[in-house]
């Protein structure tokens, strides 16, 4: 341990040490930093790529980051020509002389230019698609978020991760998404940078995320880096649009399931910006049954957010969501044999009701130095999470977690690629819960927990920039119980000059804690309810680590692949012992765990097949398979989906496009039952004629069995009509075309099935001001 | 291209028109009862109570008619081959549940095996074994000398045996001419603690025993208090089959939730055993008749017996 300890305080002396020098070295070259913006809208673009060409020299750039600030430090003195390029939009070049110590700042604006689909544009799109995934992260765009399609007119970030191989999702209800083998309590979800607990709708292809209100999402399967602390299986980092500073848009659909209103525009032009976006369910009103399925599903959200400019160096946000969500798991149940219950059509008798809200508010403020190349970022706000199970008003089982997060981010640019990103977060927890006696151990609690992190991480390229590695260090605190925990964490990318840089290696490796958990009843319906506990004093807090390799390329122009293989080692979980007492309560118990995978991924991007008629595409396959193991037992999870396919095929041609999209995954694990019977306390003075018994269901060894296989294909088309600054968008599909009874549920107590939803056609329309 | 579209719109095609879309949650066919009963070597009336495995918990605890037990119950001498048929009621419960009741009248022996079985009327059976102890080999109870410390005067008793003991008596017999020599039974440990292998132990608190023997002589018995001394004490206990080990030294209810816990049933869950009586008597020395208060002379024809 003291070995350890010496190496990481060698490598943190080491880091600051780097930081020193270097930053003693930029004051000899130039650099340039500043904004790209659309020129229409003024909305800053998050992603575009800023280069500085010079005859003979190697190439310098950047990219814009999420509030499209780019900078470029180590510049050479020297006249060079500036190029701006994103997709969409006209390429932009200026020239640019600079002197020694000359700090320049640039807006640039980029002109719309939705027609230019060049060859560049294709090899830029193979960097943003599903098989641009780099050790297990994927940045997402709402461009990518829009291309799966969903019941509604607009996408959701929640339709898109139920295609990402290795995240499973249980149903399509309840919003519980595994990612590789991690449980639910183990994702961390950010938007703006604060923590969301239960970010997913009850109906699962909504999210608190639509497209609509997303610039950018990086989403982390594992082996994320050091500034993200406090979880140890995912991340989903969502960054929310500022709004449009230059003018009012918005737009306005509604379909069956959902309705939904944006709204955006300045308060101050060119300086502050709004945007809210309002959802809600229609589903519960406008189609509470169909084709003999009951859809008892009220949801929704609310979002808003203010951005200003103050300075060219000051940028200051607020946001805040708010989302809820009641229904009935149960409530399309069927008997076993697959007939119709008798209670479908009415209250079912054993209400399987849950619901939970989340409220998100915070501010954001960012400065970037005119004088040195650092930008900080300082976040603060407060996350509260609410969830129930049981009737409204008067539910059996509560659980809720309410945190106050301040954050502080330090990114300082040496130029060449080589970055340093220091900061910390600090957050107070508070935990109530009411189990009624689900977990013995566990009853009545309110407890407060803080945590706080703190990182240094750097990245730097090797081999003219063939080698970029990204090593770092979080040191994860619960000052109030005096325990630390050393995290370090490396992401590496190799980009072979053999290959023509046309094919990327990329590992990852990490350690991960958590001491706030989310503790699931296998025997819930749907097993949605969770109760959030901090880990207790003396128990071995969970632990995780990852390791993750892969490979992606183009390996002919507009077809790309990529492979990924990982494997996440857990610990000092806490599982519910397998009682045989049908929905008593139980106890919990320690286990270890382990899971592994691979992924596999084909992408075709736009690929014209005729005259004004384009096909694009991908097929991506997850193999995976994970174990816990208890002192007893060894066994394969509820989420142990071992074999998953995803494909998804979308045709174009003028206002007109379809897309068909295909889900298959392997049958999940279920603990079968030998049927009930009934338990006495059976000693030597019993008297078997007068003792009442207790009934009991007699599991079979658990998670022994399989569910049936998953499969659904969805079909829709869509019209899309632009006319001047009007876009209407008429969208028509079908969820679940061969009406395959897809299990969602099947209570062993009552004996009903709960499938998932059966062939549910869906018709919106949208209409979008821009 | 098109060959690739082709072959995803079939695939999908097939595989949305497939029917592997059925469950059937049980996976339960070699266990068809659970059962809970013993025999007892000192009673000819047998009860025995029997629980069908069944598909819902309701079809448990209020049967319906079809719910009825369809089945034949009997037990077979092994020793002897002598088959013995058992009775079976629907018994309402206090709770309003019902139980399924079999009861039969036999005789049973001591190191005789007995095998019950339970005969569905397809044919299948679910059966259990169990051999009734033998309390005449064991080697007898020991006890170590009586300590008296700072007035409190006991006596440690090991009693040997494969399996727990169960329902200790310590009986004090009084020795009063016109009550008829009554024995007072006071209860001992309900389950002994272990104090080795093979070996239980408890602890006779003999003082805090006699006044309380005393009490139930005159109560219980109309003994004349002046004359009532203790002339014998007695160990009492069942001693169980060997299968019937109690695992814990506390007993935990949890422990025997699990259903295949304290089970020797085959083709069924639950419990079926037996037990044997045991008891060793022994006389008790005038001076600690003394020590705990017992007068020395009973009632005999009108004197007092020095």
């Amino acid at each position: 341990m003291k070995h350890c300890t010496r190496s990481l305080s060698g490598m943190l002396f080491g880091m600051l040490l780097a930081l020193l020098f270097t930053s003693v070295a930029v004051a000899q070259n130039a650099s340039v930093r500043g904004y790209v913006a659309d020129a229409e809208t003024g909305e800053r673009l998050q992603g575009a790529t800023i280069a500085l060409q010079q005859p003979g020299a190697p190439l310098l750039g950047s990219a814009t980051d999420g509030d499209g600030y780019f900078i470029i430090n180590r510049v050479p003195p020297g006249t060079y020509t500036l190029r701006v390029s994103f997709i969409g939009y006209t390429t932009l070049e200026q020239p640019l002389t600079l002197a020694a110590g000359d700090v320049v700042q640039r807006r640039l604006e980029l002109t719309p230019s939705p027609a230019e689909i060049d060859e560049v544009v294709v090899e830029a799109q193979a960097e943003t698609g599903v098989t641009a995934v780099v050790a297990g992260l994927q940045t997402l765009d709402a461009a990518q978020i829009e291309r799966v399609p969903m019941p509604g007119v607009t996408g959701d970030l929640a339709s898109y991760l139920q295609t990402v191989p290795g995240i499973v999702a249980q149903g399509d209800r309840g919003g519980q998404l595994f990612v590789r083998g991690g449980s639910l309590d183990q994702n961390l979800a950010l938007i703006d940078g604060l923590p969301i607990y239960m970010p997913f709708h009850i109906l699962s292809f909504y999210s608190a995320f639509p497209e609509e209100i997303i610039d950018g999402t990086d989403l982390y399967t594992g082996g994320f880096g050091a500034q993200y602390g406090t979880r140890m299986s995912s991340v989903v980092d969502v960054r929310a649009r500022n709004g449009n500073k230059q003018f009012f848009s918005g737009a306005a659909s509604g379909a069956q399931f959902l309705s939904t209103l944006r709204v955006e525009g300045p308060l101050v032009p060119g300086r502050v910006s709004v945007l809210g976006s309002v959802r809600q369910s229609l589903i519960e009103d406008a189609a509470p049954e169909l084709f003999g399925q009951r859809f008892p599903y009220r949801f929704g959200d609310r979002f808003g957010k203010v951005h200003a400019l103050i300075s060219a160096s000051h940028s200051v946000s607020f946001t805040g969501l708010h989302t809820f969500d009641r229904g009935d798991l149960a409530g399309t149940k069927r008997r076993f044999d697959g007939s119709p219950d008798a209670g479908a059509s009415s209250t079912p008798p054993d209400s399987a009701e849950v619901g939970w809200e989340n409220t998100v508010y915070g501010g954001r403020y960012v400065y970037r130095s005119n004088f040195i190349p650092l930008v900080a970022e300082l976040v603060a706000g407060r996350s509260e999470m609410q969830n129930d199970i049981g009737p409204q008003g008067t539910p059996e089982r509560t659980s809720g977690i309410a945190s106050t997060d301040a954050a502080a981010h330090l990114t300082y640019f040496l130029g060449g690629g080589h970055e340093i990103y220091l900061g910390g977060r600090w957050r107070r927890s508070e935990l109530d819960l009411e189990l009624g006696g689900q977990f013995q151990e566990i009853e009545i609690l309110q407890n407060e927990i803080e945590e706080v992190t703190a990182y240094l991480e750097t990245s730097f390229s090797l081999q003219n920039g063939a080698v970029s590695l990204q090593p770092g260090l979080n040191v994860y605190a619960l000052p109030d119980r005096s325990d630390m925990w050393f995290e370090p964490r490396v992401r590496a990318v190799w980009q072979p000059d053999f290959l023509s840089r046309r094919h990327r290696f990329s590992a990852a490796w990490g350690l991960y804690h958590q001491t706030i958990v989310g503790l699931n009843d296998e025997r819930d319906v749907g097993n949605i309810f969770t109760a959030w506990v901090p880990v207790l004093a003396d128990a071995p807090v969970p632990q995780a680590m990852h390791a993750i390799v892969g490979w992606s390329g183009q390996v002919v122009p507009g077809v790309s692949l990529a492979a990924e293989g990982f494997y996440k080692d857990l610990s000092n979980l806490s599982v519910p012992v397998f009682s045989v007492f049908p929905s008593f309560t139980t106890d919990l118990q320690p286990a270890d765990g382990h899971a592994e995978g691979l992924d596999l991924r084909l992408e075709v991007h736009d690929r014209p097949l005729s005259y004004d008629f384009t096909l694009d595409g991908y097929i991506s396959y997850a193999l995976s398979r994970v174990t816990y193991e208890t002192e007893t037992l060894s066994y394969h999870p509820s989420h142990d989906r071992r074999h998953q396919v995803h494909a998804l095929v979308h045709a174009s041609r003028g206002e007109i496009s379809m897309t068909a999209s295909w889900q298959y995954g392997s049958g999940l694990p279920f603990t079968a039952s030998g049927g009930f019977d009934e338990w006495l306390f059976f000693t030597p003075d019993a008297d078997v004629t007068e003792t009442p018994g207790s009934v009991r269901v007699l599991y079979d060894e658990p998670f022994a069995r399989r569910q049936p296989t998953y499969q659904r294909l969805d079909i829709w088309a869509e019209r899309r009509v632009e006319r001047g600054r009007l876009v209407g968008t008429l969208r028509a599909g079908v969820v679940n075309v061969f009406n395959r009874a897809n299990l969602f549920y099947f209570d062993l107590f009552t004996l009903q099935r709960v499938n998932q939803l059966p062939l549910t056609p869906s018709l919106g329309f949208k209409l979008e001001v821009r | 291209m098109n060959r690739w579209l082709l072959f995803l719109v079939l695939a999908s095609v097939a595989a949305g028109c497939s029917g592997d879309t059925f469950i059937d949650p049980f996976d339960n066919d070699q266990r068809y009862f659970t059962l809970y009963g013993y025999l007892d070597e000192l009673t000819q009336q047998h009860q025995l109570r029997v629980i069908p495995i069944q598909r819902t918990a309701d079809d448990i605890v209020i049967p319906s008619e079809e719910q009825t037990l369809n089945a034949t119950v009997r037990t077979i001498d092994l020793a002897t081959g002598q088959e013995y048929a058992w009775r079976y009621r629907l018994e309402p419960l206090a709770d309003n549940t019902f139980a399924h009741i079999f009861e039969s009248s036999f005789p049973i022996r001591q190191e005789r095996t007995y095998r019950l079985e339970i005969e569905r009327s397809d044919g299948v059976v679910t059966w259990a074994e169990t051999t009734v102890p033998s309390t005449r080999t064991f080697p007898t109870v020991e006890r170590s000398a009586v300590v008296d410390e700072n007035g409190v005067i006991s006596q440690e008793v090991i009693v040997p045996g494969a399996s727990r003991p169960w329902g200790i008596n310590v009986v004090y017999y009084l020795a009063e001419d016109l009550c008829n020599h009554p024995a007072v039974k006071v209860p001992y440990e309900r389950v002994a603690t272990r104090v080795s292998e093979g070996q239980w132990g408890f602890t006779i608190n003999l003082s805090d025993d006699s006044p309380g023997v005393q009490a139930r002589g005159i109560n219980d018995f109309f003994c004349n208090p002046d004359f009532l001394p203790l002339r014998f004490m007695g160990i009492e206990y069942r001693q169980l089959d060997a299968q019937w080990d109690l695992n814990a030294d506390v007993l935990d209810p949890a422990d025997f939730t699990q259903p295949d816990a304290q089970s020797n049933v085959v083709n069924g869950y639950g419990f079926f055993g037996s037990m044997a009586y045991y008891i060793d008597r022994f006389d008790v020395t005038q001076e600690l008749s003394d020590q705990l208060g017992f007068p020395r002379c009973a009632l005999a024809n009108g004197s007092c017996d020095e």
